[in-house]
């Protein structure tokens, strides 16, 4: 293993925090949302860092390690320029290729970002186990999947060891370590590398110019990326407010059910 | 006077109950926020001045008698109430006495017929204003530090809140006070609207930093609460320059908004992201007060704002801004920035229309290549007057030479701040107040005007017990 190629897919995404509550009544992923932010969750940090000093622990062996950054959905500009000054070999945007965006979408996410993968050729896979918000994180397993490669889950620290990479991992309730040999997918979980490297001034200065890949849709046939998306499910957001009422029994009892049907939106008739 | 002779004096003042010597204790109420003391809290490391004990006066009568206790043994000593302070002012000498009023809270009255409140030293803010809210009104004060802070600590930092460009600062809103001297004797200053009788007393302890007494009481005043009248509106607008420029006409032409806020290029990335046009400063701009009039307000900014390369990003920024903007305050204990390897803070400064943006750009062209470590600058006007504006920098730096390189490169920071500043006739603390971090620089700051502070100091606190190091040079 002369080289070592690293590659992360991350996703930011929309920093809830500072979702106004007049938004949250309304919500739904055709709102606007663009006084917010896009940040990156604390999983996908974790495996950004954890790539990016494991390149290094792999450097130090005498290898030659390339790193890459890859997401299929938006990508923030001052991001970009993060990831390069924070030592990425490759910044790689493939947001305009997925028509409707990434969100619900994970085996097309999964087949996109596979087809990226295997363009470049790889040996370790990172991802957040979770990039956040509705995300199931179901993305990596499918991408392990697409990819025909072990995937490991929950992991929280790694390191080079002979022929592979020593994992130490969350199993359920109980910790464990293993060693496997690449290529491979790891999620990471609850890490300690708990943040994405802060870079300097002078360091971002120093990439300014680099901007991220944004391939075209010809270069990944087959992926049916040009199909329509029907559109992301109906939002329905839990509120903590709670409605009881006491509906009498008894003589009443037709009554009560026909004002329970109405309660809980079901048609004249119909049974609760 | 050893430390055993301070603590057994003063529990036999007050009970052993009201002198608190566990070392947690003790640590707790020396805590500061300053950014290099929040890296090395999280490294590890306590480098701060170990006070003897921590004093926890019930009322006036017990602050009283503590501080002749104190004065007549010549016993340094820290005031201190909520300990919301960025500037090292509340850490203590070694084998010194903290004072501290938490335990002096509550309101004691509430005058809807003369709209003022009076209450205890140790009352939080935000009990305040909620106590305030459920009765119609608001205090009208509105700093970051709004969960953590307590109103005497708010008074002697000469405080400030983010709708001041209603409100005023505290200085606008304190109508009377309590304060023991150092020597124990209580004076109290009476409300009243407006005096014609000399030097505005209250002024001696407003900013003051507990260099001059200790505050036990103030009577603040209360306005209608009226947030559902409000107006807001934000834009962006490329360039400081032309921000800063477009609130100096609002203010000029006579307009109040509450919130008047300009944030750089660099603090928009971070607010907003791709969400703003790249290279944008944003404009947050709020009225608050009867509908009539925040109507007017919303028309006139809109009309100045219509003269300057603006668009419209709606109130959606404003209310989001709003609903996040003392969010620091939850995060103060977590090591969000030392898990990075940086420390984080602010600084802010003043200065009149004429320098501020000469002091912006000047600290904001020098940090960067003097600071190899720098990771972030940025900056923000956030209270605005006729004659001028604050400038709020943020910034962050590595610590990439150990852990005792922390304090003296946030000092570098800081230097080029102060200096840029006071080159261009600003002033070096807008709201924070000096602490001690500031000292150094205050006789260039006050210029001919010094000498007056050390007079003050020397008639009100003769043998200098109280809360050495602020304000004033060895």
């Amino acid at each position: 293993m002369g080289v070592v190629k690293i590659a992360v897919c991350f996703k930011a995404v929309p920093d809830f925090d500072r979702v106004v509550e007049a938004d949250w009544e309304n919500f739904s992923l055709a709102g606007d949302l663009g006084y917010v932010q896009r940040i990156l969750g604390c999983f996908d940090e974790s495996a950004l860092e954890t790539a990016l000093r494991l390149g290094s622990a792999w450097a130090e062996e005498g290898k030659t390690v390339e790193t890459a950054a890859l997401t299929a959905a938006p990508l923030p500009s001052p991001l970009v320029k993060t990831l390069f000054a924070a030592g990425f070999d490759r910044v790689a945007d493939l947001s305009g290729l997925l028509r409707g965006g990434p969100e619900f979408r994970p085996r097309q996410t999964a087949a996109l970002l596979g087809a990226w993968l295997t363009s470049w050729g790889f040996d370790l896979i990172l991802a957040g186990r979770q990039a956040g918000w509705a995300d199931s994180g179901l993305v990596p397993l499918l991408l392990g999947e697409t990819l025909g490669i072990p995937v490991i889950t929950e992991a929280e620290t790694l390191a080079p060891c002979p022929g592979g990479i020593e994992v130490r991992r969350l199993n359920g309730t109980r910790r464990e370590e293993l060693r496997a040999s690449l290529p491979l997918l790891i999620t990471l979980g609850n890490s300690p590398v708990a943040a994405l490297r802060a870079v300097t001034l002078g360091a971002r200065m120093a990439v300014s110019q680099r901007q991220a890949e944004k391939p075209e849709p010809e270069a990944f046939p087959g992926l049916g990326l040009s199909e329509e998306f029907p559109g992301p499910p109906r939002f329905i957001r839990e509120t903590r407010s709670k409605t009881c009422r006491f509906l009498p029994g008894g003589e009443d009892l037709p009554q009560s059910l026909a004002e329970a049907g109405a309660l809980l939106g079901l048609k004249p008739g119909e049974k609760p | 006077m050893d430390k055993k002779d301070i603590i057994q004096g003063l529990q036999a003042l007050l009970g052993e109950d009201r002198v608190q010597t566990a070392p947690e204790i003790i640590r707790k109420a020396s805590t500061d926020y300053i950014g290099f003391r929040q890296y090395e809290r999280f490294d590890g490391q306590d480098w701060v001045p170990k006070a003897a004990c921590v004093v926890q006066p019930r009322n006036t009568a017990e602050v009283s008698q503590a501080l002749a206790f104190l004065n007549k043994h010549g016993l340094s000593t820290v005031p201190r109430t909520g300990g919301s302070s960025v500037t090292q002012s509340i850490e203590p000498e070694e084998g010194g006495v903290i004072l501290d009023g938490q335990e002096m809270n509550g309101v004691l009255s509430l005058n809807e017929q003369d709209m003022m409140v009076t209450v205890r030293c140790g009352t939080p803010l935000e009990y305040l204003e909620n106590y305030l809210n459920r009765h119609g009104y608001t205090g009208g004060h509105f700093p970051q530090s709004l969960p953590l802070a307590h109103v005497g600590g708010l008074i002697a930092t000469r405080s400030i809140g983010q709708f001041s460009t209603l409100y005023g600062g505290i200085e606008d809103l304190l109508v009377g006070l309590e304060a023991v001297l150092a020597d124990g004797e209580v004076i109290r200053i009476k409300n009243s609207p407006r005096r014609s009788v000399g030097p505005d007393l209250r002024h001696l302890f407003i900013g003051s930093e507990g260099m001059l007494g200790f505050i036990t009481e103030a009577t603040l005043k209360i306005f209608p609460y009226t947030p559902e009248t409000r107006w807001m509106n934000s834009w962006a607008i490329q360039g400081m320059d032309q921000g800063l420029a477009l609130i100096r006409e609002v203010m000029t032409t006579g307009y109040r908004p509450a919130v008047v806020r300009l944030h750089d290029a660099e603090e928009v990335q971070k607010m907003f992201g791709d969400a703003v046009p790249g290279g944008s400063s944003v404009l947050l701009f709020l009225a608050e007060g009867p509908a009539p009039i925040t109507a007017a307000i919303g028309q006139g900014i809109r009309e100045i704002a219509g003269r300057y390369p603006v668009q419209d990003l709606g109130s959606r920024p404003v209310e989001s801004w709003l609903q996040t903007r003392n969010d620091v305050c939850y995060r103060m204990d977590e090591p969000v920035y030392h898990k990075q390897g940086m420390v984080a803070d602010t600084c802010e400064i003043s200065a009149p229309w004429s320098a501020i943006g000469e002091i912006y750009g000047a600290v904001i062209e020098r940090l960067p290549r003097e600071m190899p470590n720098l990771v972030f600058i940025g900056g923000h006007s956030s209270h605005s007057y006729v004659q001028g504006t604050n400038i709020y920098f943020t910034f962050s730096f590595l610590v990439d030479k150990g852990v005792e390189s922390a304090r003296p490169d946030y000092m570098k920071v800081i230097t080029v701040m102060m200096e840029e500043t006071l080159k261009r006739g600003g002033s070096i603390a807008h709201h924070h107040g000096s602490g001690k971090y500031r000292t150094r620089w205050m006789p260039e700051e006050h210029g001919s005007s010094y000498p007056l502070l050390r007079k003050l100091k020397s008639s009100l606190d003769p043998r200098g017990i109280l809360n050495r190091g602020v304000l004033l040079t060895d």
